[in-house]
């Protein structure tokens, strides 16, 4: 019965990469489709070790293991990529507030 | 936009009016007067430049009251020197990044009416008269942008390693974007009124240098590189980048194509 949660885990984090495609298009479709993988091998465990074996990977439980790395190393990019997104939207803030406080000089000449 | 009134009309678009073409020096002395019926704004990224800011202000005096200094969260005395100075300061609240800096500065110059916005490093490597040069290749080619090189100039000091380092990143220009540089980061550059309001900086940090020349090579602004001296202090090696920074730029720009 632990195959219902993981395939529920697996499908909101599927949901959750799809929902990330306008930030990353790379991202929003690789999440998925690794989750897609992923949900498969756990519904059926024996095409994992054909896969695996098809693949030069060795046990279909080591593949399963690079399938969960790899949606890590995506969520860690839509976090990364998020962050970035957050930081120009920092700078245009930041931007605007040294704009409206700048200093001219003391006997305000300009150009 | 004075644009026209500056350089004449614009010559008609040619493939080889895509590369960069280098001027020559231009003979004799010229003054910061000869800039007169044009707005010409200096912008001055800096970064806990206390110990020189000054110095280098000091040495901008012709351009003053158009310098922006953008203070970009500095913990010294970089902004109350800056001010001192009779400039135009801004301060972000945060420590941004030079590229975000720079961003500032250009966005205030054009507030305030410039023609010409000429990027000058606060670490007093460049010098001042190199501006006078940028100006008159702007108007002589006709160019829209005009980037100082030091490779076609001169550089007093410049360790062996900086030069194999900058000729590497050059060479990395000339293959990701096909323009001929021959400097690729140098701090010196010149922007008309029409090129910076089309500039959209989005890399905050180092790798804006890169991001320029990106945004250069798709555009249709006339590009023209001009010899500029650099002059290495201990200090400005200090405060340059290794070869670590290279890595992180070079990140910077891939990881910033696989998201929007």
């Amino acid at each position: 019965m632990i195959k219902l949660p993981l395939v529920a885990l697996l499908l909101c984090c599927a949901l959750y990469g799809w929902r990330q495609r306008a930030l990353s298009p790379l991202v929003g479709f690789l999440t998925p489709l690794t989750c897609l993988i992923g949900s498969a091998l756990v519904i059926k465990p024996e095409w994992s070790s054909a896969a695996a074996k098809m693949l030069g990977v060795g046990r279909g439980v080591d593949l399963i293991l690079y399938i969960w790395t790899a949606i890590s190393i995506l969520i860690l990019a839509n976090i990364h990529f998020r962050l970035r997104a957050q930081h120009g939207m920092i700078t245009l803030l930041a931007r605007e507030i040294a704009i409206l406080e700048a200093r001219g000089p003391p006997n305000g000449d300009q150009a | 936009m004075k644009h026209d009134k500056i350089c004449g009309p614009r010559p008609p678009a040619s493939p080889v009016a895509r590369k960069p073409i280098r001027a020559g020096r231009l003979p004799g002395p010229r003054s910061a007067q000869s800039a007169a019926g044009t707005s010409v704004w200096i912008v001055i990224p800096s970064f806990n430049e206390g110990p020189v800011i000054d110095r280098t202000l000091a040495s901008l005096g012709p351009w003053l009251p158009n310098i922006a200094v953008v203070d970009d969260g500095s913990s010294d005395e970089t902004p109350r020197l800056a001010e001192a100075a009779g400039v135009h300061v801004l301060r972000h609240p945060v420590n941004l990044g030079q590229g975000a800096a720079l961003g500032t500065g250009i966005r205030y110059a054009l507030l305030q009416g410039a023609d010409f916005i000429v990027t000058f490093d606060a670490d007093g490597q460049h010098r001042p008269e190199d501006i006078l040069m940028l100006l008159a290749t702007a108007r002589q080619q006709q160019a829209d942008v005009v980037l100082g090189s030091r490779f076609l100039g001169a550089s007093d000091n410049m360790p062996q390693s900086r030069r194999w380092l900058l000729r590497t990143a050059a060479a990395y220009t000339r293959f990701s974007t096909g323009l001929e540089l021959t400097d690729a980061h140098n701090g010196l550059r010149l922007f008309t009124r029409k090129a910076a309001q089309q500039m959209r900086l989005r890399q905050n940090r180092m790798a804006h240098a890169s991001e320029i020349v990106e945004w250069l090579a798709s555009s249709d602004l006339r590009v023209v590189e001009a010899p500029v001296s650099i002059v290495y202090t201990d200090y400005s090696l200090g405060k340059g980048q290794s070869l670590f920074s290279s890595f992180n730029i070079l990140w910077d720009l891939w990881s910033s194509k696989l998201y929007q």
